[in-house]
């Protein structure tokens, strides 16, 4: 006999999830092949600026909340996450129109600048003990286990840093794990679908603002204004 | 010391570039974009911008007949009719026949400027029957298009500025002449000649607006709505528009380029347009036509 339906759902997301990350493993390397230069990518970074080099900057369509910082955040990361916009994976019509505008090339040489724009924060390495309520969800989802010690050094480069990252933008990209279908918004990334789904929309709002109070080393730098 | 050699680089980097575009030194008219020293404006592609113009310059000349009128009466009064030639000032209240003249009289030149401009608003305004409808959606800070009906449905692009031009402008772009100067994009949207296209105008993020000078259409983008305008060109060749809606910091960066074609030319630029499409992965275009 089959097994009961909770468990036979178990056991797919389990192998889901396994089967996704061998995916992004065989597309992490298939990506090698390309090295992003830095100095390049700072040639091409004109629309990024307009709004990820704003501090507070915040979109305003669909949904309002503050765009995310990336410098220094990982490369492989913002890597995959364009080419997820770019694929349709994940939905933002802004963030598409840049990613569809964008070349291979293109993506890794920005992701390459951003891992190194902005400077150097060092954040203590003890272990941060969340609060109890927090601590129940995330000790659920298992989330520092790809995110890593203080959310801040993910176990996989092509895993984000979530620590300080804007608490507006998490509560929106993991509602939008939970949900598909929508023109506009929804992220169908198989890994974190399976994760967000089992949460609230309290819980992911405590989850959100928890690691957004993290000390982290992700930054919004403006541009200079002397050229 | 760095700076010196950080201005130096930017020099070199911008004499190769005006080589790489193979100009002298004068930047010339652009044919279907702004012209040297214009000051008129732009030639008319479509019906639409003829009677625009035919209207701007009767109302030009309305204005310009009021301004000699009242200036003539005003100065003719204050030589002629001076305090120090003995001239005495009327003394009435409350004459009709003044109060009627300068009620009526501005009114029938009212009237008579918003008949024919009403026919032309109206004009500009009817978007049926249109040969082909295209989607423009305004993103921060690019235009993407969308073929939605007509020849050439399904075909979708997004059209970003040359990042060469974005560079030379970032350097503070002297010395350059570039005639098509940050207009010049990867993917100019391409339209038939003497056919009605009716562009659908919406916004991704925040509000734009599409504007071509020479079609006589502009239509803010807005997110969340659709508003439509349409033109139909009577000449083949490139004709340009700037976003003309404020939003955000590369809001001078998203320039519009239309490329007008003979009917020939545009049938087999769509046929090129789907073989490439189905040429490529169609995973993502699946994805794409299913996000918007």
């Amino acid at each position: 006999m089959l097994p009961s339906g909770h468990l036979m759902n178990q056991m797919s997301l389990k192998f889901f999830a396994l089967l996704s990350s061998l995916l992004l493993v065989t597309a992490a390397a298939q990506a090698e092949g390309l090295t992003g230069d830095a100095a390049v990518g700072q040639k091409k970074n004109a629309t990024c600026i307009g709004c990820h080099g704003i501090v507070g900057y915040q979109a305003s369509f669909p949904e309002v909340y503050k765009v995310p910082k990336i410098s220094q955040q990982n490369a492989k990361y913002i890597e995959a996450a364009l080419k997820a916009y770019k694929s349709g994976e994940r939905r933002h019509p802004t963030m598409r129109s840049v990613a569809q505008s964008l070349t291979d090339q293109d993506i890794a040489d920005l992701a390459a600048y951003y891992e190194q724009h902005g400077r150097k924060v060092e954040v203590a390495e003890q272990a941060v003990t969340p609060p109890a309520v927090v601590a129940d969800l995330l000790t659920k989802g298992g989330c520092a286990g790809c995110h890593g010690a203080n959310f801040n050094k993910p176990m996989d480069p092509s895993y984000p840093k979530l620590a300080g990252q804007h608490r507006d933008y998490l509560y929106i990209a993991l509602k939008s794990y939970q949900e598909q279908g929508h023109s506009t918004w929804g992220r169908a990334n198989a890994i974190m679908s399976g994760m967000a789904k089992p949460y609230t929309r309290a819980e992911l709002k405590k989850i959100a603002d928890y690691l957004g109070s993290l000390p982290g080393e992700l930054q919004a730098v403006p541009q200079s204004k002397f050229r | 010391m760095f700076e010196t050699l950080e201005k130096k680089l930017a020099t070199v980097t911008v004499g190769a570039l005006c080589w790489w575009a193979g100009i002298a030194s004068a930047v010339n008219d652009l044919p279907g974009g702004p012209a040297v020293h214009q000051l008129n404006l732009p030639p008319a592609v479509t019906k639409i911008a003829e009677e625009q113009h035919a209207l701007h310059w009767m109302m030009m000349f309305i204005c310009l007949g009021i301004f000699v009128a009242v200036f003539g009466v005003m100065f003719y009064s204050i030589f002629k009719h001076r305090k120090s030639l003995g001239h005495q000032p009327a003394t009435f209240h409350e004459s009709i026949k003044v109060e009627l003249a300068w009620t009526i009289v501005p009114f029938i030149i009212v009237i008579a400027m918003a008949i024919p401009a009403t026919r032309t608003v109206v004009a500009q305004k009817d978007t049926s029957n249109a040969d082909l409808t295209i989607k423009a959606t305004g993103y921060q800070w690019r235009w993407g298009y969308e073929y939605l009906s007509g020849e050439g449905s399904g075909i979708n692009f997004v059209s970003s500025l040359d990042n060469e031009h974005r560079l030379i402008s970032d350097s503070g772009a002297k010395g350059v002449a570039l005639d098509n100067y940050l207009l010049k994009v990867d993917h100019p949207l391409v339209v038939p000649v003497n056919k009605k296209v009716r562009i659908i105008a919406t916004g991704g993020d925040v509000i734009h607006a599409f504007a071509v000078p020479a079609f006589g259409i502009k239509q803010d983008a807005i997110p969340g709505f659709v508003r439509d305008t349409w033109f139909r060109a009577e000449k083949t060749g490139d004709f340009y528009g700037q976003c003309q809606e404020l939003c955000g910091k590369e809001h001078a960066y998203m320039p519009i380029h239309v490329k007008v074609l003979s009917q020939e030319d545009y049938s087999a630029w769509v046929k090129s347009k789907q073989e490439t499409k189905t040429a490529a992965a169609p995973a993502a275009d699946t994805a794409a036509a299913t996000t918007n």
